[in-house]
């Protein structure tokens, strides 16, 4: 893995002010949706076609001591991504983009053209990330602002959320050096008494592009603890890749495949009222 | 602020009380952060706020308090700053001995009462202290006495050991709420920046001052800032955050009645009858600080109104100039006492939205209707401009006749913002705005030469010559780059009227030969082709202390940190050496700052025992005030007092409510509509609960700008109100559920946020401990606009159920300690 580019993001600096959040939805010119609030400053509540990344709010009171946690959460552009391997319809891929300083941006990307609105990729995803629009036709998450990133002619822009983030929680670099940042932040915090920090997103899932410092179980910030591709994708991936878009009418494998993910299905029907 | 946002990077301790700054300032947290990840020596983040804030949930130690006791709580630090607690002091001798007044030996009649809670010179008719014993004793040659041993039982030093000695951590816990042994930690964590090297800071904002002695919290604060040597330092100062982008601009122009541009005080018609009685009692409270120049900022500013027609021998047209009538207040509040009582006739309405920001909502907007026109300029129909069609009224009854006119933003026009730092910054226009919107400048300068012509007209209009002889060179859309030269200040030239731009306020004169309009921009624009607001080039900081200081103009004369002497021991030395802001090397001043004291004399060095006299130049004597002689209403040392509304008796003193207020309480809050549950009152305790307003990141003030705003309803769509899970259970009400918030005054509704974030809290009166709940709204919602915080028909403004009351120097709202009840709705 030569010279990618990764975010890191160090929750301990994050103040959850959501400029990262109103950032996201102004470059990508995003609208906003309609909500209520349901007990929490949490909002929207799901990810979705206009709202592509968010800032969870986790609380934690435990022996009279409170913890905030607050979690940014967006397509996690995984290295093996399970959307990728469950897409009947070879929609979902991964994109290379080549970078002014010859590093590379490396994202997983939906073609709408070719995206048939099954939802496998929402329910294999371990991190709950993508959900089908009916109203934009298709699958929408976080581009890491390519479109931003590549287009600079010196060197590279930094993302949208990063160009926002005021305490400095949010950083745009090459993976080794956000991996090195964490880890000398994570034995910073532990030498401080947090004996809980840890890096989250080096190996997960053969490795993520957004480098988490935390202080607590991933769980407690709304992250699996360990994330994985469910036995049934890889079957399914087995299985149907040789056939290619043909396997989408593979409708009792998909129900096998759905029964066995579908205890992530969390928020799903919400995520539909939101986009409807 | 005393220092700027850059600044907060040096310190070595933050002390986040009355703010949150993460939620509300998210970009101090860009410079707290540096300080915070220091790899040697890291700064602690200390918070005491009610409820568990964004910017608790980064902090080292976090404490809970009971809305409306800070005086308390830093009463107690400063205690323990002085060794009352352990026998230790802590505070910086050297800094406390010579650069404030705790040497000097107060008056023989100076007393506090612990047994009634009132100062020396108390008129129980008049209701009002008499201030004359809170003074220092004197010498034969007039100057205060000194005892440089601080061993005098009534010397400034000793008479602050008796005050505060009160303030028992046991005391601090039974009223404030805080566990004794938090209180403890607190103030060991805050007490180690009395080291000469070290630095604290307290970042504030509302929560400190939106209190009937607001002014008293803060006064408090400072207080211990000076025992520590933590003024004047980097890292350290006592920092107001300001609430809007150029509140702090708006402020140096005086938006406030009891100043004239630059914090002139407002001339007063019977003490001020004359220009000479207004500049002879400048010179007079002046004393010995760089108030003393006072009559030549006045004198350049009424040139700056009148130009030619403004002369020595008509007084520059002082007479002509608006005052306030004696004994007569116009703050906010006491301007809709007036308008309740039908003595308003008309109203301009600018850039503010008291319909959702006013205290005791209902009221004012009902005394609104009194009023026989309204001019509202805004970017959208607001509150106080739809307030003749707002729930609940019949628009018919309503005679008032109201102009809303088009205004642009602050992005759609040019001109400067001064932030919390005192940086003078200009802004270029991004976009035009929509339809006929205009700027502000264009409105008052379209409405003053209209004046102007109509006056010119009418023969028989009264003081026409206060209209017609303004200098005003604008027209219809005023260049703002000239308005900021006439801040900066000219020579005037009779024949060329405008003559050559002055350098800074140094260049100014009481003779009419220069004008000026803000003494303190003086310097931003010190030559033709020079504007300091536009320099925004070069960004470098040789220091690295982050002074920026060839980064646009901070006032006054540039200076980035006031006080900047105190920096330095007596001898010029800094205390902590990489902090420097000035330094004696021994033969002359090396400076990374704009020394503010006197460091040469005709070109040449003055030697440090000069300034070590007068540090705080414009004080009068130089010396900081520990204890403050005269002009507060209140007291020269803080003492706590109650919230208006309170389920408790003081139990710091016998007195209930700051006696500074008392007057107001009997004479001005007596409309019909401004009803308090106050202690002791028959409808006390049918509001149980202590509720306390703020603001959210994601909303902005009266909401006018945000609840238009898609990316931000969408995150924060509906008034809500945080509780503590055990006043839910008891009330039966489950996350989310909608809540109707009650108090005397009005009603509310909010969705409810159910949270360990806050904790019932115990306080402890005469030895029983009370478990008391506190509950916490947002005030930015209303009933205009996309957003109005839920469905249509209810009210969703927190400030209906706030008290129309106010502070006792300042007269803010107290918009943070109330009293309410809630149930499902």
């Amino acid at each position: 893995m030569a010279n990618e580019k990764a975010i890191l993001v160090d929750e301990t600096k994050c103040t959850a002010c959501r400029a990262c959040q109103v950032a996201c939805k102004q470059w990508n010119q995003n609208e906003g949706v309609e909500t209520i609030n349901w007990g929490s400053y949490e909002n929207p509540p799901t990810l979705g076609s206009e709202t592509w990344m968010r800032i969870l709010f986790n609380e934690k009171y435990e022996n009279s001591k409170m913890q905030w946690l607050f979690t940014k959460q967006q397509c996690m552009q995984c290295t093996d991504a399970a959307c990728v391997d469950v897409c009947p319809s070879n929609a979902t891929t991964y994109q290379e983009t080549k970078l002014a300083d010859g590093s590379v941006l490396k994202t997983v990307v939906t073609d709408p053209n070719k995206c048939i609105g099954c939802n496998y990729c929402r329910v294999a995803c371990p991190f709950d990330v993508p959900g089908y629009s009916q109203k934009k036709k298709g699958i929408y998450r976080c581009t890491m602002c390519t479109d931003r990133v590549a287009n600079d002619v010196n060197k590279y822009s930094v993302p949208a959320c990063v160009k926002a983030c005021a305490p400095g929680c949010l950083v745009f670099g090459d993976r080794d050096e956000m991996i090195a940042r964490a880890e000398e932040r994570v034995a910073e915090l532990k030498q401080g008494g947090q004996a809980k920090a840890r890096v989250y997103g080096k190996d997960e899932v053969s490795g993520l592009m957004y480098i988490y410092v935390l202080v607590d179980e991933p769980e407690a910030y709304g992250l699996p603890n360990d994330p994985s591709i469910p036995l049934g994708v890889k079957a399914w991936k087995a299985l149907t890749k040789p056939w290619g878009a043909f396997a989408a009418g593979g409708l009792v494998i998909a129900l096998v495949v759905n029964g066995v993910i579908n205890a992530r299905n969390r928020g799903l029907e919400e995520q539909y009222k939101l986009e409807e | 602020m005393t220092n700027h946002w850059n600044d907060l990077k040096n310190s070595d301790c933050f002390m986040v009380c009355g703010s949150n700054c993460a939620e509300n300032h998210p970009v101090s947290f860009k410079w707290m952060e540096v300080a915070m990840n220091r790899k040697d020596d890291p700064a602690t983040l200390i918070v005491v706020d009610p409820r568990f804030t964004r910017t608790a949930a980064v902090a080292d130690i976090y404490a809970q308090n009971r809305p409306g006791t800070d005086i308390v709580l830093f009463g107690g630090m400063v205690n323990y700053a002085l060794g009352g607690v352990d026998g230790e002091e802590k505070i910086q001798k050297e800094y406390v001995t010579n650069y404030t007044n705790a040497t000097f030996i107060v008056d023989d009649g100076y007393s506090f009462d612990p047994s009634t809670g009132y100062f020396s010179g108390w008129d129980k008719d008049k209701l009002k202290y008499d201030q004359k014993s809170w003074t220092y004793k004197k010498g034969p040659d007039g100057q205060p006495l000194t005892d440089p041993t601080l061993a005098d039982p009534r010397c400034v030093y000793q008479l602050s050991k008796e005050h505060f000695k009160r303030y028992t951590p046991e005391k601090v816990s039974a009223i404030t709420g805080v566990d004794k042994d938090k209180f403890l930690e607190i103030a060991k964590a805050y007490c180690a920046t009395g080291a000469p090297e070290k630095s604290g800071t307290l970042l504030y904002a509302m929560g400190l001052t939106q209190h009937t002695y607001g002014t008293q919290n803060i006064r408090t604060f400072a207080l211990l800032q000076l025992l520590l040597g933590n003024t004047g330092m980097c890292g350290g100062g006592v920092n107001a955050l300001r609430g809007e982008s150029n509140v702090q601009g708006s402020t140096d122009m005086a938006l406030l009645w009891h100043i004239i541009p630059a914090y002139l005080a407002t001339p007063n018609s019977k003490k001020a009858p004359t220009l000479k009685a207004y500049n002879d009692a400048r010179v007079e409270s002046a004393g010995s600080s760089y108030w003393k120049n006072g009559p030549k900022f006045m004198n350049s500013l009424l040139k700056a109104f009148w130009g030619d027609f403004a002369t020595p021998e008509n007084d520059f047209g002082y007479e002509m100039f608006p005052k306030v009538a004696d004994g007569k207040n116009y703050s906010h509040i006491a301007c809709f006492e007036a308008c309740e009582k039908g003595e308003v006739k008309g109203m301009m309405c600018w850039g503010q939205n008291h319909g959702v920001s006013g205290p005791n909502g209902n009221m004012e907007l009902a005394a609104m209707e009194k009023l026989d026109w309204l001019v509202v300029a805004e970017l959208w129909e607001t509150e106080v401009a739809a307030f003749w069609k707002r729930p609940g009224v019949k628009s018919g009854d309503i005679d008032t006749e109201v102009f809303l006119l088009p205004a642009v933003c602050s992005t759609e026009k040019e001109g400067t913002i001064s932030n919390s730092g005192r940086w003078i910054q200009w802004r270029y226009k991004a976009a035009d705005g929509p339809g006929k919107a205009r700027t502000d400048a264009s409105i008052i300068s379209m409405l003053t030469m209209k004046l102007m012509e109509l006056y010119k007209a009418d023969a028989e209009a009264p003081n026409a010559e206060a209209i017609t002889e303004l200098y005003w060179p604008y027209g219809e859309e005023p260049n703002i780059d000239d308005v900021l030269k006439e801040l900066n200040g000219f020579t005037w030239d009779s024949n060329a009227k405008q003559g050559k731009l002055v350098a800074n306020f140094t260049k100014l004169m009481d003779d009419g030969t220069t004008a000026c309009g803000n003494w303190l921009f003086s310097g931003v624009y010190p030559e033709e082709g020079k504007n300091k607001a536009k320099a925004q080039e070069d960004n470098s900081d040789p220091s690295g202390l982050g002074l920026y200081s060839n980064w646009t103009f901070c006032w006054p004369v540039n200076r980035r940190i006031i006080y900047n002497r105190c920096s330095a021991d007596p001898g010029g030395t800094p205390w902590n050496p990489d902090k420097d802001l000035v330094t004696w090397d021994g033969t002359q001043w090396v400076n990374n700052d704009v020394p503010d004291f006197a460091w040469k004399k005709d070109d040449k060095p003055v030697a440090p025992d000069v300034s070590a006299k007068n540090p705080y130049i414009m004080l009068n004597y130089g010396k900081a005030q520990v204890f403050a002689p005269g002009g507060l209403a209140d007291g020269p040392f803080p003492e706590h007092y109650e919230p208006v509304e309170t389920p408790f008796a003081n139990e710091m003193n016998p007195a209930q409510v700051n006696p500074g207020i008392e007057n107001w309480m009997k004479n001005l809050w007596t409309a019909p509509a401004d009803k308090l549950a106050t202690y002791g009152s028959a409808d006390n305790g049918k509001y149980p609960i202590i509720c306390t307003s703020y603001r959210v990141t994601e909303m902005w003030q009266a909401g006018q700008m945000t609840r238009n705003s898609p990316w931000l309803i969408e995150m924060q769509p509906e008034m809500f109100i945080e509780m503590s899970k055990d006043l839910a259970r008891r009330k039966g009400i489950s996350d989310g559920d909608w809540v109707k918030l009650k108090s005397i005054r009005g009603e509310v509704n909010a969705v409810a946020i159910v949270t360990d974030r806050i904790q019932v809290l115990d306080i402890v009166v005469d030895g029983e401990t009370i478990k008391t709940d506190v509950v916490g709204i947002p005030w930015h919602y209303g009933y205009t606009g996309r957003c109005i915080g839920g469905p249509k028909g209810k009210s969703y403004s927190a400030n209906q159920l706030t008290p129309h009351v106010g502070d006792a120097n300042t007269m803010i709202p107290e918009y943070k300690a109330f009293l309410v009840d809630i149930e499902k709705a």
